[in-house]
């Protein structure tokens, strides 16, 4: 999928409570404390790859870069006043509609949008005179960060661009924002929500697969492995990779690693084949390649072929919000595959 | 190497071109004297060799490896329709992209002895004429405004477009007095330009188009079907006929192209023609396979070394050396980065880069 950006608003106990499903008492109390305990929170300091980011008192003004920070910072209780616009998947409100529904709820204003990716609108962002920036699920460089950091702290990623753990995301987002408790609980509410899912389809449990994109290379496969959210959120749901492709390294510096279609061999045990298209004809490509068509799992249909880029956005990242907006959806795709395995 | 061993003697001695021109940069003004029938047939041959040599080795070397035998049972298997097993799917794959390995190397070859020839430009190869932009920019204008999305269209679109942007390159470069090489590719260059241009503003305003060009635009022979071999056919065929008749007007227009008049031969109709011709083949290869660069560009040095400058011997040889180099270059392809693949144009310009160095080299020896 694609590195779009995103929006952002206001979360509430609501979510939180949709969501995890486990009880609105918690929910409504790590809320209601928040004030009084973000006091005592700051000041924070966050490392990052890219440098240190201080944020001296509870933030007012937030804005997001990059996948999912919208989502959690909404969850959290802050709806951002900018985002990255979303342009793939987006809404009419060039957001996630999962992020954009949470925000109506709260009755809040939705946030502008302004332009990212690789050539960042700083200009408008300075407007929007922010006093966090969320970027921790993002593809900023040295350059941007050094530029955003000046004008406001700002959070980045750990180790490597577009890489962070789904619940170190959401823990990070909860410090810059003084709301570590309510992360903590956003993160046991997605967990429960996964695992309320594993539990309704013991089916799934055991099933191996392989999560591929035809749409790069001509002739071959992009396979994405454990660590990318993608893999992560069907391996909670019971699945498991399947070994052929766990052995196959992952290239330089990505959770992703390449297959010639020559190799195309290597899927013969693999149960269910997961793969998304950008539209029809990218799938038509894909799947006239002999090669592709003769893998047992295409041949029998326990394929999910999602040409949903708003499913595809919310299983490629895991947050407070995705995360139940896309099992409702996700979960019926998978079912039907997973009755094809003989 | 046979290089200056024939006993024929030069037809014409060399003489300047016209004043203004590039003569002096003709890549190989006939100082050299001409091929032997009977050693270029002995050369045709030797290539015919290699060409086969590639077919076999595209259609039986891979990751999956099989040997020469199952290659054989697996085409009959294809042939007949019977193929099940997974060796039979492999070497069904492989049919398509040996069969469009065929043509683009043979497109690009002609065309760049041509596109050398005409320009008398020993760097001109097929991107210098804005084909292969004038093919993207036609694709990219066909998905963006017409909603073009079926793969097998790409050649109806491209090769208008590839056609159209030579006619308006060669239309720039016509002054009053007539085209200089000079001017051809200086037109060429900016037309180029502008076209990348358009095609980068679409990219941006119109990101899921992106996408689209990006798997054609990547040059690759691997992931592409026998119906784009089919669609592309009747131009390349057309197309290397023409080219190949185009032999004595390039020997005569390596001269200058006042030399090419004193020989009765009216230099316009020929560089028409022959631009026409390498258009074609060129749409022809970009539209079934993508931008692929230095096949057009080393083949023809590769062969002139052993050939010698006569154009009906370097055209016709440069047909059955292009496909095998193209050949060759897809099977390393599949095998460097197992268990990926390296796409086919990248290989060529690893492999196509050294063999013009040494050919340059070894023509500046002689000259």
């Amino acid at each position: 999928m694609k590195r779009a950006p995103l929006a952002a608003l206001l979360a509430v106990p609501a979510v939180l409570l949709a969501l995890s499903g486990c009880g609105a008492d918690a929910a409504d109390s790590a809320a209601s404390d928040s004030t009084g305990e973000a006091a005592e929170q700051f000041p924070v300091t966050i490392e990052s790859a890219l440098g240190e980011a201080t944020i001296e008192q509870k933030p007012q003004r937030v804005v997001t870069l990059g996948w999912g920070s919208a989502d959690t910072a909404v969850a959290l209780g802050t709806t951002p006043v900018g985002v990255e616009e979303v342009t793939w998947g987006n809404d009419e409100h060039g957001n996630y509609p999962w992020v954009s529904e949470a925000i109506e709820e709260r009755g809040d204003d939705f946030p502008a949008t302004f332009t990212g990716g690789q050539d960042i609108d700083i200009d408008a962002i300075v407007a929007l005179e922010p006093d966090l920036i969320l970027a921790p699920n993002s593809g900023i460089t040295q350059e941007d960060f050094d530029i955003l950091n000046d004008l406001a702290p700002t959070v980045a990623y750990p180790e490597k661009a577009w890489n962070i753990d789904w619940d170190d995301h959401i823990s990070v987002i909860g410090k810059a924002l003084g709301e570590p408790e309510a992360a903590e609980e956003a993160v046991a509410g997605v967990e429960q929500a996964l695992a309320d899912s594993a539990a309704e389809h013991p089916e799934f449990e055991g099933k191996t697969f392989a999560y591929v994109w035809g749409g790069g290379a001509p002739g071959s496969l992009v396979l994405y492995n454990e660590g990318d959210a993608r893999v992560d959120i069907l391996t909670a749901l019971g699945m498991t990779v399947d070994p052929a492709v766990k052995d196959i390294p992952s290239s330089e510096g990505s959770f992703t690693s390449e297959l010639g279609l020559e190799n195309a061999a290597k899927l013969t045990d693999v149960d269910v084949l997961f793969t998304w298209y950008n539209d029809e004809a990218e799938q038509q490509r894909t799947e006239e390649q002999r090669l592709f068509a003769q893998i047992p799992a295409v041949e029998r249909g326990s394929v999910v072929r999602n040409l949903d880029r708003q499913v595809g956005m919310a299983s490629s990242f895991l947050t407070p919000l995705s995360v139940p907006w896309v099992l409702d959806r996700f979960e019926p795709m998978i079912e039907e595959a997973v009755a094809k395995v003989d | 190497m046979p290089r200056s061993t024939s006993s024929a003697p030069a037809e014409v001695p060399a003489r300047a071109g016209h004043p203004g021109a590039a003569g002096a940069d003709a890549p190989a003004a006939p100082r050299r004297s001409l091929l032997s029938a009977g050693r270029g047939t002995a050369l045709l041959a030797a290539g015919l060799g290699v060409l086969l040599l590639a077919v076999v080795t595209s259609l039986a070397v891979g990751a999956h490896q099989l040997n020469p035998a199952e290659v054989a049972a697996s085409l009959w298997t294809e042939i007949t329709g019977t193929g099940s097993t997974y060796a039979d799917d492999v070497v069904a794959s492989r049919v398509p992209r040996t069969v469009l390995g065929l043509i683009a190397g043979a497109a690009l070859a002609v065309a760049g002895v041509i596109m050398q020839g005409l320009t008398r430009n020993p760097l001109a190869d097929p991107g210098i004429l804005g084909v292969n932009a004038g093919a993207a920019a036609a694709l990219v204008t066909g998905m963006a405004f017409f909603g073009l999305s079926a793969t097998s269209a790409n050649v109806w679109v491209a090769l208008p477009g590839a056609l159209l942007t030579v006619l308006v390159v060669y239309g720039l470069a016509s002054g009053r007095r007539g085209s200089t090489p000079v001017r051809l590719v200086l037109a060429g260059t900016v037309i180029s330009a502008v076209l990348m241009s358009f095609i980068q503003a679409i990219a941006l305003t119109r990101p899921e188009v992106f996408t689209m060009y990006r798997f054609w635009a990547v040059g690759s022979l691997s992931g592409r079907t026998m119906e784009q071999a089919y669609d592309v056919l009747p131009f390349f065929l057309v197309g290397l006929a023409a080219a190949l008749a185009t032999g004595r007007s390039l020997n005569a227009l390596a001269l200058g192209e006042e030399a090419a008049a004193s020989l009765g031969l009216r230099p316009q109709t020929a560089k028409i023609t022959g631009a026409l011709a390498a258009a074609v083949l060129c749409a022809s290869a970009t539209a079934a396979v993508g931008p692929i660069g230095f096949v057009g560009l080393a083949v023809p040095h590769i062969v002139r070394s052993f050939t010698g400058p006569d154009h009906r011997w370097l055209l016709v040889l440069s047909a059955v050396v292009g496909p095998a180099l193209l050949l060759f270059a897809d099977v390393a392809g599949r095998l460097v980065a197992q268990p990926g693949e390296v796409l086919t144009g990248v290989i060529t310009a690893l492999l196509g880069a050294p063999l013009l160095i040494l050919a340059v080299r070894r023509m500046r020896a002689v000259a």
